[in-house]
């Protein structure tokens, strides 16, 4: 068992990587006149994950289009580094949550971190660098343009991602002695299903950052006068942290939605599809597969019973009650839920402890989001002459925040079906994106600063 | 069983009851002198309760189970292992807060305070909100009529041409801001008086209250050979083992107890209300600083000074019906703003760094020099109730010495181009070309002359007569950046312009402040306060525990327990919490 899992682990998300890495090809477009050849050879190495990083830096250093001037500083080699290290630990992170997710969930039985927490990780510490060393470059805090604060947003999302993975692992671990490992499973799979929607969200930021803002926009440029105050780094860190968190929420929602798809639903149709085949290949690959599992991503039925706030009056009756029993010496404890929660089958477990992640994520988001507002209003009052102007960037974090104040009323007080709750929280990943981005698109308002060119 | 796990944070990321131990410690002192108040009788106590007014009808709404056996106010009682468990005080505090009475919901009220009703409300403000930016706001009508030429009737009609400002918009905030009040008046407070009380039921109700069901089986051998492994002495381990865990535990019976109720997050239970509490709030400084406040703009030239109160009463920008009556009014009428000092700090790449402006506050009639300060963009200046912020500039006058003789030529700002903004003055040549500028007395070609254009206030472009570029004049208090040597036209503080020496002193710039009074500023404030930390901590669930040993079996204690979020961990919790004392 010991060398088929090596071999899983090295050759197929090396095999993953290349079909992948060739559909994202454009994004690796050497300069014009370099031999393709020799490229594509690098990057389909054995270890391609780790060959693209080693290779990528290569040409970064006679790429007309790379920024920061070429030989001014160390620091623009180093920016070099730090920008494909976020991007190849993100992509690999992405490559090897999807694996994980789909076809080789078998793994998810392991002890310890999977391999994408590691990657995202590395994508992490990457990002940091990056931003650190802006920070030296500049003398400014970080956040002046567009560039900058996708960068922060990226690591923002990755660290919320590890943070709420780290926790759930943890909580696995500290629940394996009930349940014969049932609840603590669905918690490890949980955060399996937490790296494969945050990881491509991550990868798209800092893929749009680096390679999609015009080259002009990534260079660090001086504070206007109104952003000179120590309120930037209050304000703006703050507001990026919601952002974050609301995003790796809103993903998570999008997740328990698509875990919750009714069976006559075209999304189960195209899965129930695409699974056999895939499997097909899997166990091509792999000595054993594990079709159990991949059934835990096609969960579809009970969610209701997560919902916490269902009405006493519906009490089950004693028949429908199963019996959980445990025994210490001669103390036997048996436990019965009314709320079904011991009846739960894997996916109906697997559905619920993902929305309520995805409950804390937004809780924690919403809290954020709202110091982020109070201290933006605050600064507003110190630098513009008033509290609030309707400024549309305003505007719309108010309107961020009555979406999601919404979710959490429906799921608070008026004890919502999970999935209907989890509309609202996904709709809310696109009021976050127009918030953040869409306002400045339009180019109105005055919180335009350093974002796009007029 | 190994599970021994400390107190579990219901949420990972806040913090949880333990967490708040310092501030406990703090609201200890408060609680414990309290007397208990009589059981039942609150029915007549409308204390506080006028604050909700609305026209809803006071009345006392008792709870709907009431019907349990015993009913106990929270009292403030020593508990056992109170003593470790310090994060209990606020709880214990909480406990014995005298809440007002809550109103009864009148004329349909109910259905407009609903959740659903007011989630709708919520959605369809957001939803106008995101409609103002999409729509150009302020702009004219025939402007809407071109942009907008199937539906500009409608919108104009509607007032969204000033969405935040517009009837509709504001009704919606007032409604809003209605049902916050009759949400938490009716809704709320009821459910946290109902979760300050702690309720014995019966081991039948018990099956059937909770959302789960323990059943412990102590052998009944066991619990006569060893009183301490019994059910009574397990009772007492579980009640110790869940105020370890942070919850408030009520027991029967102090010393030998036979039925434990206990509870943990009751300020998740208050919190919302204060949430509401600050969202009104700050909805009312808002208000009393449309109504009582004024917001004006005004441009005065260095060494040139205005009236605060005067510039206040133009209210260019804001200016609230009731204005008049701020409470700063007196004040603000009786001082002057005076303007000793602008200058604009550029960086080496030209582009503005700060503009700072020094100010003083003169008395209006004797002259005397109340304040000063240097403001600049993020710090403004506070006196007498005015806030006075940077916000734009000006080029006012230019201090020049033509042939050695000092003149002073007036700016006119150019109509901005392209967002550049440039200034202007005209020299006539008779003045330029005379040896002696002192001497000439009248200008006989007024329209003949030189002319200098300047877009900053380092530099000035000096067009000859011919209307050629003559040179540019650099202000001496600019930083010389870089030696401009070789370069096709004069440069420097001197130049010669139509066989004159033209030389630049001072470019003396106006400075544009924004002048306010909001009285409402305070307000908005302190409900920014109570929002932050309210939000945070509405985040706790409010979890319930039960537990008593059986009427028909005294080998059997019964566990139940319910939680109005997180009831997975909450069940998970509660396993640990009672697998440790079965240990």
């Amino acid at each position: 068992m010991v060398p088929a899992q090596r071999r899983r682990s090295v050759l197929l998300p090396a095999v993953l990587v290349f079909a992948i890495g060739s559909l994202c090809w454009p994004a690796f477009v050497p300069p014009p006149g370099k031999s393709h050849a020799t490229d594509r050879a690098q990057v389909t190495g054995a270890a391609a994950a780790l060959a693209a990083l080693g290779a990528l830096p290569v040409h970064a250093v006679d790429d007309p289009l790379a920024h920061g001037a070429p030989g001014v500083m160390d620091s623009g080699e180093m920016q070099n580094w730090a920008e494909r290290a976020a991007f190849g630990g993100l992509l690999v992170s992405t490559m090897l949550a999807w694996w994980r997710g789909t076809l080789g969930s078998g793994q998810a039985k392991e002890e310890g971190k999977p391999p994408a927490f590691w990657a995202m990780a590395f994508a992490n510490l990457s990002l940091v660098v990056l931003l650190s060393n802006r920070w030296l470059e500049s003398g400014h805090f970080p956040l002046s343009n567009m560039y900058e604060s996708l960068s922060f947003l990226a690591w923002g999302v990755t660290a919320v991602t590890l943070y709420f993975t780290a926790t759930q692992n943890s909580e696995a671990q500290e629940l394996s002695a009930f349940d014969n490992g049932k609840k603590s499973q669905a918690k490890n799979v949980t955060s399996d299903i937490a790296a494969v929607w945050a990881s491509p969200v991550a990868l798209g930021i800092v893929a749009f950052a680096q390679f999609s803002l015009p080259k002009a926009l990534q260079k660090a440029s001086a504070l206007v006068p109104a952003l000179q105050s120590n309120w930037l780094v209050m304000h703006v860190s703050v507001v990026m942290c919601s952002y974050a968190t609301l995003l790796f929420g809103s993903v998570l929602c999008m997740a328990v939605l698509a875990l919750s798809q009714p069976k006559d639903s075209p999304i189960t149709a195209i899965r129930e599809a695409l699974l056999p085949a895939l499997q097909t290949v899997a166990n091509g690959l792999q000595p054993q597969p594990q079709p159990a599992v991949a059934a835990a991503m096609t969960g579809t039925s009970g969610l209701d019973a997560g919902n916490t706030a269902a009405p006493r009056s519906e009490v089950p009756t004693q028949g429908k009650r199963q019996v959980a029993v445990a025994s210490t010496g001669n103390v036997t404890v048996e436990f019965s839920s009314s709320s079904g929660a011991a009846v739960l089958s894997e996916d109906d477990q697997l559905a619920i402890t993902l929305d309520d992640l995805a409950y804390r994520s937004l809780l924690l988001g919403f809290g954020f989001l709202t110091i982020g507002i109070v201290s933006g209003a605050v600064w507003a009052n110190e630098a513009w002459g008033n509290y609030w102007s309707w400024d549309p960037k305003e505007t719309w974090a108010l309107i961020t925040w009555l979406v999601y104040a919404g979710y959490l009323h429906t799921r608070l007080q008026l004890g919502w079906d999970t999935r209907e709750s989890a509309k609202i929280g996904a709709f809310g990943f696109l009021v976050v994106w127009v918030c953040y981005i869409g306002v400045n698109l339009m180019g109105i308002g005055l919180h335009s600063y350093g974002f796009f060119l007029k | 069983m190994s599970l021994r796990a400390g107190p579990r944070l219901p949420l990972g990321a806040l913090g949880a009851p333990g967490t708040l131990g310092a501030a406990g410690a703090g609201a200890r002192r408060i609680s414990a002198p309290r007397p208990e108040p009589n059981v039942g009788s609150s029915s007549t106590k409308v204390a506080g309760a006028g604050a909700f007014g609305l026209g809803l009808a006071f009345a006392f709404r008792r709870s709907a189970r009431s019907s349990a056996p015993v009913v106990r106010r929270g009292t403030a009682a020593a508990q056992v292992g109170d003593a470790e468990t310090p994060s209990n005080a606020i709880e214990e505090w909480l406990l014995t807060l005298e809440l007002p009475t809550p109103l009864k919901p009148i004329l349909g009220s109910s259905a407009w305070a609903s959740f659903a009703a007011s989630l709708v409300q919520m959605f369809v403000v957001a939803g106008l909100a995101a409609l103002g930016t999409l729509i150009e706001q302020g702009e004219s009508p025939a402007f809407y009529a071109q942009k907008y030429p199937e539906s500009s009737g409608v919108l104009l009609m509607l007032g969204f041409d000033h969405m935040y400002s517009c009837p509709i918009f504001l009704v919606l905030l007032v409604w809003l801001a209605a049902s916050l009040i009759a949400c938490t008046a009716t809704t709320q407070l009821p459910l946290a008086k109902r979760a300050q009380r702690f309720t014995f039921h019966s081991s039948e109700a018990m099956k059937r209250r909770g959302s789960f069901l323990m059943r412990v089986n102590c052998p009944a051998s066991e619990a006569a050979e060893a009183a301490e492994v019994g059910t009574g002495a397990r009772l007492l381990r579980l009640r110790e083992e869940l105020q370890r865990r942070g919850f408030v535990v009520r027991s029967d019976q102090e010393a030998n107890p036979g039925q434990l109720a206990a509870s943990r997050g009751l300020l998740g239970k208050f919190a919302p209300m204060a949430v509401h509490l600050a969202l009104l709030l700050s909805l009312l400084g808002n208000t009393v600083g449309l109504v009582f406040g004024a917001s004006s703009e005004v441009l005065i030239e260095e060494g040139g000074y205005a009236d605060v109160g005067q510039v206040l009463d133009g209210g260019r920008r804001i200016k609230g019906a009731l204005s008049n009556l701020s409470p700063n009014k007196g004040l603000m009428d009786a001082t002057n703003v005076k303007v000793e000092d602008f200058r604009i700090e550029y960086k080496d790449d030209g582009t503005i760094d700060q503009f700072y402006s020094k100010l003083a506050i003169e008395d209006a009639k004797t002259n005397e020099r109340l304040y000063s300060d240097e403001i600049y963009v993020n710090k403004p200046l506070r006196y007498g109730g005015a806030t006075i912020y940077q916000a734009d500039w000006g080029i006012d006058r230019m201090q020049m010495y033509l042939n050695g003789y000092p003149i002073v030529v007036p700016c006119k700002a150019l109509p901005v181009e392209d967002g550049e903004r440039s200034w202007a003055a005209f020299l006539p040549l008779e003045l330029v070309a005379a040896k002696d500028p002192t001497t000439v007395k009248q200008i006989a070609k007024p329209k003949e002359g030189i002319v200098m254009v300047l877009n900053n206030m380092r530099n000035v472009q000096v067009y000859g007569s011919d209307k050629t570029l003559a040179g540019v004049l650099r202000s001496p208090q600019a930083k010389v950046e870089k030696k401009m040597e070789g370069m096709p036209i004069q440069f420097g503080e001197e130049i010669s312009v139509e066989g004159s020496q033209l030389r630049l002193d001072r470019i003396v710039g106006s400075t544009g402040l924004i002048v306010k009074n909001d009285p409402g500023v305070p307000l908005v404030y302190a409900g920014y306060a109570l929002l932050m930390p309210a939000t945070l901590l509405s985040v706790l669930p409010f979890v319930q525990v039960w537990a008593a040993i059986n009427k028909d079996d005294q080998t059997q204690i019964l566990v139940t327990g319910r939680a109005n979020r997180n009831q997975l961990s909450f069940e998970d919790e509660v396993k640990a919490a009672v697998f440790s004392v079965a240990n």
